[in-house]
């Protein structure tokens, strides 16, 4: 009962926010450009165009136009991608979401297991030698032009090994295209199709390597995100009278920090990883561009070099719902994490 | 003082903060002794450095605050043999420390509101220290023997019961040599430990309690949890840091009424730090007065009350007002609590003391038996 | 009131006949400044809002556009100035370190605008002058540095702390060092920033030049022949003013409208924070290119617009919650229980209480915004092609990825240490100032 309640609260909070994003992307079609140029495309015939602008209610008042934007988005009519060979925008993201997502996933995961454990060892030994290394490291993460960070890893990693003749990170793409002719995507999230769909191993290995450099660029963002939550919320608690009352109890040092801080330290990072979420998904942007992984940042950026509109405003539709989505699942976790606020 | 009634001495005991404005000396030679079974009061200013006194007991002082020098030493009794064996806690290696802490020596803190973990049960709190100090092994077998003849009440078919009555003697033999229990076992047993605590310190339907949350608790009862967390280990000293001084006049005096009778339940020496002298007076049989992070005076309650012998304590008590006081004005203990980075020389009290003389500012007084029964430190006790 | 009063009083007034004259010369001075604020953003805001209807060509007052946002804030601030300069005329004890502060302000928001600028924030520093001048500063600096001597002793730690701190005093060498550079670029660049030697395209550090009598590239060169040194000191000129410019208009945009909705709370706090969230939840760099996209023209203006619009929010955020926590508190009771405005509240006793998270958080922002910048250079809504600009050097040199890497590695270098020592500072700061945190 109260966890329904609670879910449903949440939700009626994200309701103004779906609507401003989806709002401020109506407008954004009338700054950027025409929205009608969403229905032509180049072999349209000029004459053909006053009966699509009739077709789309292009010539009502703006009002009932908005109105008929909000209610074609709300029929999953999202409009056609006119730089990916016209197809309508819906197809176009769930043919390329699910590669995202991996990436997003891999460097989330990357972030969170190496994250987590650096602020915590950065917080215990404050002002230390060791802490000043991993602040800086940290902090490196926040400091860098995703794009650069890129290009010098696949540099690195892929062009001066492979020149060298040396084993090499692959420099793109999600798998060895030319090694797997016969693979066809199934769920589209490659590591799960190679083993329970194609059944190959050695596929599953080779997308795990393509996975690597991508998801750690990415990733190395959201480290420092979650090393620098961690370790200020942790020398917060660390600093609590509750603290003090678990060392008075006899508990070792690792279980006054481990068992208690920890779950207290948590709270404020969960909201940050929540957050992080959104900013992965831009970072994805440029990320794809730079190691040509075939998903919606690469598609994006595709979309905005040629005023693609209706791939624009899709692409931050999503971005705005994935979001909201994640600060959703922020609450929740919330909710398990500090029982004050489940009855709250 | 003979030293085999004493469970605690402390010898000289000095405790420094290191700030940004310089080097606060906030324990200066503190001399403090508590007998077996005994409740002493150690009262004082605010800052005067009890809360420090009772975390360095604990070796709780956390940086920039470092124990400098002293002796802590604390008479440990074997539960079985009785047997006395005095422990210098401060030459402890820190993991025997942890044995010490909460099991041998616990502390009661201050705030109610923010001592408890908010987001652990408080069952779970109150059973982590009992696994992680207690051997549970025969409260397990207890427990199980318990279970089943719970499960003998109810309707059985003769051949099950038959088969239960066997398991129960079966583990009535345990009792003696009970085995290494796992630890599923173990926890079940330490949160009915737990409970029995809970019911101990009189907290109102316990078995809800115990799957509740701090926060959901009021003060009174979070410091009944509080206690019923110190005291299940069953310790040998147990530390009231200020423990009363957040709480309504009603409820004070019912977490001191229980701490009088838990006393005689579990045999313990208790240490109750307070500003408050009517808490004094109810509760302890012994005193000891600080001031500036010096022991004063130290003496039986109401030898303190009846005869002050230090001239601090002597101001201490007329401040103190009484029922059918016509006083207009209370005499004041003239001038302020000293900056304890550079603190007075010789006596510490000696700036705001009616009776200084050349002596007080040169020279420290010590801590002396004045009379029989009756420490002070004064170079001009009165009387 | 006792009669020593009064004649105290009495004598005060009889003491101030001799130096009224300062007085209303300060104040005069005070209004003037106000004026020319007022004449300055008024010219502006009233300039580029015709460009914007169109009426007006376009060209010559496009450059106003770009200190629109700036203006405004100008207009505030002169506004509050002529309150304050009427105040000065009345001798009102609390206008005093008023305008010293506000004056303070006014000297950055036009330092941020330029060429121009300079000229208006000098004229804001004389009131600050006369402020100091020895009959004038007799009569309310001893009040205000009594106010003061507990914040100048925290002031005092908290340098202590910085000190102690070596990565705080590694973020500010840093800092100061691009500081330095950017301001001494035209004494040791030896190119010049738009200046191309075609012959010398792609050179490795070190090079000599192809050209007679033209200095070596000392780390080489770009795609175009332009000499990656002095490029990249150029650019640390643009770079600089386009982060501290963003961050300062965007915080006090931000703060205005936080301090707004946490102080007002209700219907305007809900609306604040659902535009807020609409913000968090649209990706800042399909934002910023929206606008700038909107406003036309692909400048460092108009980047610097479309940053300022997106980093609002932030700052709104923070400040709203640090208001809503201290509304609360005894002192703004106090303040209220004496009849003190809401302004008044607000401005003086709230804000500066909440100023500590706006500190940390824009120091971080300055890096921030720099690489934010640099992402948008890199879809393409950068400055113009062969402006120098970190963000854009790498967008353009990594056409030419394979051939040429030191085009690339150099600039974003830079974009790395300028981001990574405000990120020092900032994270520093925040360890130092927040009391939670702090030990003593």
């Amino acid at each position: 009962m109260k966890l329904r309640d609670f879910i449903l609260r949440r939700l009626i909070l994200a309701i103004p926010v779906v609507f401003g994003v989806m709002t401020m992307t109506w407008f954004l079609s009338y700054i950027i450009g025409n929205p009608v140029a969403m229905y032509i495309n180049t072999n349209t015939p000029a004459s053909a165009i006053p009966a699509i602008r009739r077709a789309h209610g292009f010539d009502e008042p703006l009002y009932v136009q908005y109105f008929l934007y909000l209610s074609g988005l709300f029929q999953g009519d999202w409009g056609i991608s006119t730089s990916t060979s016209f197809r309508p925008v819906t197809e176009i993201i769930l043919l390329k979401f699910p590669a995202t997502i991996e990436l997003s996933m891999i460097a989330m995961i990357f972030a969170i297991v190496l994250g987590i454990p650096l602020g915590i060892l950065s917080a215990t030994h404050k002002d230390q030698k060791i802490d000043h290394i991993m602040r800086i490291f940290a902090l490196a993460g926040v400091s860098m032009p995703i794009f650069w960070f890129a290009l010098m890893l696949k540099h690195v990693l892929y062009f001066q090994l492979a020149i060298a003749g040396l084993p090499h990170l692959p420099g793109g793409e999600r798998y060895t295209l030319i090694r797997y002719l016969s693979f066809k995507y199934t769920t589209g999230f490659l590591l799960i199709d190679s083993l329970f769909f194609y059944g190959d191993f050695t596929l599953f290995v080779d997308a795990l390597l393509h996975l690597a450099m991508p998801g750690f660029c990415l990733g190395y963002l959201t480290i420092a995100i979650i090393t620098r939550m961690m370790r200020s919320s942790m020398l917060e608690v660390l600093r609590e009278d509750y603290i003090t009352l678990a060392r008075s109890k006899g508990l070792t040092e690792r279980v006054v920090i481990y068992r208690h801080a920890l779950r207290n330290a948590m709270i404020p990072t969960v909201t940050v990883i929540g957050l992080a979420f959104g900013s992965l998904i831009t970072g994805a942007v440029l990320t794809e561009t730079i190691f040509n992984w075939p998903g919606l940042g690469k598609w994006a950026v595709r979309a905005i070099f040629s005023s693609d509109l209706a791939a624009i405003n899709g692409f931050t539709l999503l971005v705005a719902f994935i979001f909201v989505t994640a600060n959703l699942v922020v609450d929740l976790i919330y909710g398990v994490l500090d029982p004050r606020i489940r009855f709250g | 003082m003979a030293t085999e009634e004493l469970v605690l001495k402390i010898t000289g005991l000095k405790t420094n903060f290191y700030t940004y404005e310089g080097v606060v000396l906030a324990l200066d030679g503190v001399e403090l002794f508590l007998r077996r079974g005994d409740t002493m009061g150690l009262v004082g200013e605010t800052g005067c450095g009890k809360s420090v006194t009772a975390r360095s007991i604990l070796r709780l002082v956390e940086p920039p605050g470092k124990i400098e020098e002293g002796e802590i030493i604390f008479f440990d009794s074997d539960d079985r043999s009785g047997k006395i064996t005095p422990i210098d806690l401060l030459q402890l290696h820190p993991e025997e420390m942890l044995h010490v802490r909460g099991k041998r020596i616990s502390i009661v803190f201050q705030d109610p509101a923010t001592f408890p973990n908010p987001v652990f049960r408080i069952g779970t709190q109150i059973a982590e220290s009992v696994l992680l100090h207690q051997d549970l092994s025969r409260e397990v077998v207890e427990m199980k023997i318990g279970e089943m003849r719970n499960s003998l009440t109810g309707d059985l078919p003769e051949e099950r019961r038959s088969q239960v009555v066997e398991k129960i003697r079966y583990y009535e033999q345990q009792l003696d040599e009970p085995p290494e229990p796992d630890d599923k076992d173990k926890k079940k047993a330490a949160q009915i430990v737990a409970e029995e605590m809970l019911k101990l310190v009189k907290m109102p339907s316990p078995s809800s309690v115990m799957m509740q949350y701090p926060h959901e608790l009021s003060g009174g009862m979070r410091q009944r949890a509080l206690i019923a967390m110190a005291l299940v280990c069953n310790p040998e000293i147990l530390i009231c840091d200020e423990a009363t001084t957040a709480l309504d006049v009603t409820v004070q005096a019912q977490v001191l009424n229980l701490l009088n009778e838990l006393k005689k339940e579990i045999g313990a020496s208790i240490i109750i730090i307070t500003h408050d002298m009517g808490v004094v007076a109810e509760t302890c049989n012994w005193v000891s007065v600080m001031y500036a992070g010096t022991t004063v005076e130290s003496c039986a309650t109401v030898d303190l009350f009846a005869n002050p012998v230090h001239p601090y304590t002597a101001g201490l008590l007329t401040a103190v007002p009484k029922l059918h006081d016509t006083r207009e004005r209370f005499p004041q203990i003239r001038g302020t609590v000293p900056n304890l980075i550079t603190p007075p020389s010789g006596c510490r009290f000696h700036p705001r003391c009616d009776y200084c003389t050349e002596i007080c500012k040169k020279e420290k007084p010590e801590l002396k038996e004045h009379r029989p029964g009756h420490w002070v430190a004064c170079h001009n006790p009165l009387s | 009131m006792s009669s020593e009063s009064i004649q105290a009083m009495a004598e005060g007034s009889n003491d101030m006949e001799g130096r009224g004259t300062q007085f209303q010369i300060l104040a005069l001075i005070q209004l003037i400044v106000s004026m020319m604020g007022f004449m300055f953003g008024g010219t502006v805001v009233l300039g580029s809002l015709a460009v914007m209807m169109g009426g007006l060509e376009a060209g010559s007052w496009l450059f106003l556009t770009a200190w629109f946002v700036q203006s405004i804030i100008i207009l505030i601030l002169s506004y509050m100035l002529l309150r304050i300069g009427i105040a000065l005329l009345n001798r009102d004890m609390w206008a005093f370190s008023a305008a010293l502060y506000l004056n303070l302000l006014l000297v950055l928001v036009f330092l941020t605008i330029g060429g121009a600028g300079t000229i208006f924030a000098t004229a804001a520093i004389v009131p600050v002058v006369v402020l100091f001048l020895p009959d004038v500063k007799k009569y309310w600096y001893p009040s205000f540095y009594e106010d003061t001597v507990p914040r100048i002793k925290e002031l005092r730690h908290a340098l202590y702390l910085i000190r102690k701190s070596p990565l705080v005093v590694a973020g500010i060498v840093i800092l100061v060092c691009f500081v330095a550079i950017a301001l001494l670029a035209p004494f040791i660049t030896t190119y010049g920033p738009e200046q191309r030697i075609w012959a010398d395209s792609n050179l490795p550090p070190g090079s000599p030049s192809s050209v007679e009598g033209m200095p070596d590239h000392i780390w080489g060169t770009d795609d175009s022949g332009g000499d990656i040194y002095s490029r990249l000191i150029w650019a640390a000129q643009v770079d600089l003013r386009i982060s501290l410019s963003v961050v300062i208009v965007a915080v006090m945009i931000g703060t205005f409208i936080g301090a707004v909705a946490g102080y007002y709370g209700g219907k305007i706090d809900e609306l604040v924070m659902r535009v807020t969230d609409v913000f968090f939840a649209f990706p800042g760099l399909i934002l910023c290119m929206a606008i700038v996209m909107a406003l036309g023209e692909k400048s460092l203006d108009t980047i610097s617009i479309a940053l300022m619009v997106v980093w609002w929010p932030t700052y709104a955020r923070l400040v709203r919650g640090q208001v809503l926590a201290e509304r609360e508190k005894l002192y703004v009771e106090a303040a209220r229980s004496i009849g003190a405005s809401d302004g008044r509240i607000l401005l003086f006793h709230i804000i500066p209480n909440t100023i500590q998270p706006l500190i940390v958080q824009s120091t971080m922002d300055v890096g921030s915004v720099l690489l934010t910048a640099a992402g948008l250079a890199f879809i393409g809504f950068g400055p113009p092609a062969g402006a120098a600009e970190w963000g854009l050097m790498i967008a353009i040199a990594q056409l030419y990825f394979s051939m040429n890497q030191y085009a690339i590695f150099f600039p974003g270098m830079a974009i790395l240490l300028t981001a990574l020592a405000s990120n020092l500072v900032g994270d520093g700061l925040r360890d130092i100032l927040d009391p939670k945190l702090r030990r003593r």
